[in-house]
């Protein structure tokens, strides 16, 4: 796996820094005391696990959360303990360690952060993303092209950088836009109903006030595209 | 369908879970328990559970001697009015969620959805 920290105290980065040699396996490839360093690194290159620290003038760990636009997993590193409800808010934070940091919980940390890197699996992708060929849509998931028949597609749903594409088995991470798949899909069966989600309109359970039912899960429809998913709808 | 089991001992947060785990979650629900021993016993032998939502202060133990003395691995989200123990709750990792009550439909969707 690979890592960077981000802490504004050089002893602070020096102890995660300790903690990392301990686990096989783990790379730190860079090291920032800002987060809008970090931030900048992020745009041009993907990691596994980001150490980050919540107190850091001018922009904080939450800060840093909430502008990331990777799929990497977040461990808060700190000196406080209570924040820690709040770190649940976020999906994408792993966990929450409070200095001092023992090596075994560390190493149960990684493990934790190894498993959900795993089941986000196929994370890793290369350069383009996706080619429409007749009723197939290719991804690209590890250097492998995938087929996804565009039936099988339940919603995409955009996160930063990334598009989740969901069928009813797997959950595809893939390195795309939202704008860009939606260019790659045939319209008579796909429909946005929100800034952030996609759906095949033909896999669509039920619909409420400003959600639709897709197998189990919500998707929240958005004011603006609510006209034209019900216009396509066969309404009685 | 993803099946799950609700330890709670408090009537209404038991039946505001029931009512959303249903219609929002689409989940099956296998059991709910006002009691932590109850519930171990069922959950320890019914490989089946999906997801588990847990009281952390339940009469008879706390939520997280219920989490160490669990032999199965489901998915546990925590449903508490105690905002003080989250810290604790990410040394246990089943627990994916840590929900305040009262329940907010949107947060507890988007804790269904880790699961």
């Amino acid at each position: 796996m690979n890592c960077i920290i981000v802490d504004d105290q050089d002893s602070a980065r020096l102890v995660v820094r300790q903690l990392c040699e301990g686990i096989k396996d783990l790379d730190i490839i860079e090291e920032f005391s800002s987060a809008i360093e970090a931030i900048k690194f992020l745009n041009q290159q993907s990691v596994d696990v980001i150490f980050l620290d919540i107190h850091m003038p001018g922009f904080s760990g939450f800060d840093f959360v909430q502008t990331l636009k990777s799929a990497a997993q977040i461990v808060l590193i700190t000196a406080d303990k209570d924040l820690a409800i709040e770190a649940y808010e976020y999906e994408s934070i792993s966990d929450y360690l409070v200095k001092p940091i023992t090596q075994e919980r560390f190493k149960k940390s990684m493990n934790k952060v190894k498993n959900k890197l795993h089941r986000t699996s196929m994370i890793q992708h290369g350069g383009s993303s996706s080619d429409l060929i007749g009723n197939d849509l290719y991804i690209n998931i590890d250097r492998r092209l995938t087929k996804l028949k565009f039936d099988d597609i339940l919603f995409i749903k955009a996160k930063g950088d990334y598009i989740d594409v969901k069928t009813h088995k797997e959950m595809y991470v893939v390195h795309s836009t939202l704008k860009k798949i939606k260019d790659k899909l045939p319209d008579n069966i796909f429909l946005q109903t929100h800034r952030s989600y996609i759906i095949n309109f033909t896999k669509i359970i039920d619909i409420e006030d400003n959600s639709v039912l897709i197998e189990k899960n919500v998707i929240p429809i958005s004011r603006s595209n609510r006209p034209e998913l019900i216009r396509r709808l066969n309404l009685l | 369908m993803k099946n799950c089991v609700i330890v709670e001992d408090e009537f209404t947060a038991q039946e505001v879970a029931k009512h959303l785990a249903v219609k929002y979650g689409d989940l099956n629900i296998l059991g709910t328990f006002d009691n932590a021993e109850d519930a171990l016993k069922f959950i320890n032998k019914n490989e089946t559970v999906d997801i588990v939502f847990l009281d952390i202060h339940l009469p008879d133990m706390s939520g997280f001697s219920f989490l160490e003395n669990l032999t199965s691995t489901p998915k546990v989200v925590l449903v508490t009015s105690d905002k003080n123990l989250a810290l604790t709750a990410y040394n246990f990792d089943l627990v994916v969620d840590y929900l305040v009550k009262p329940l907010q439909k949107d947060r507890f969707i988007e804790a269904i959805n880790q699961c």
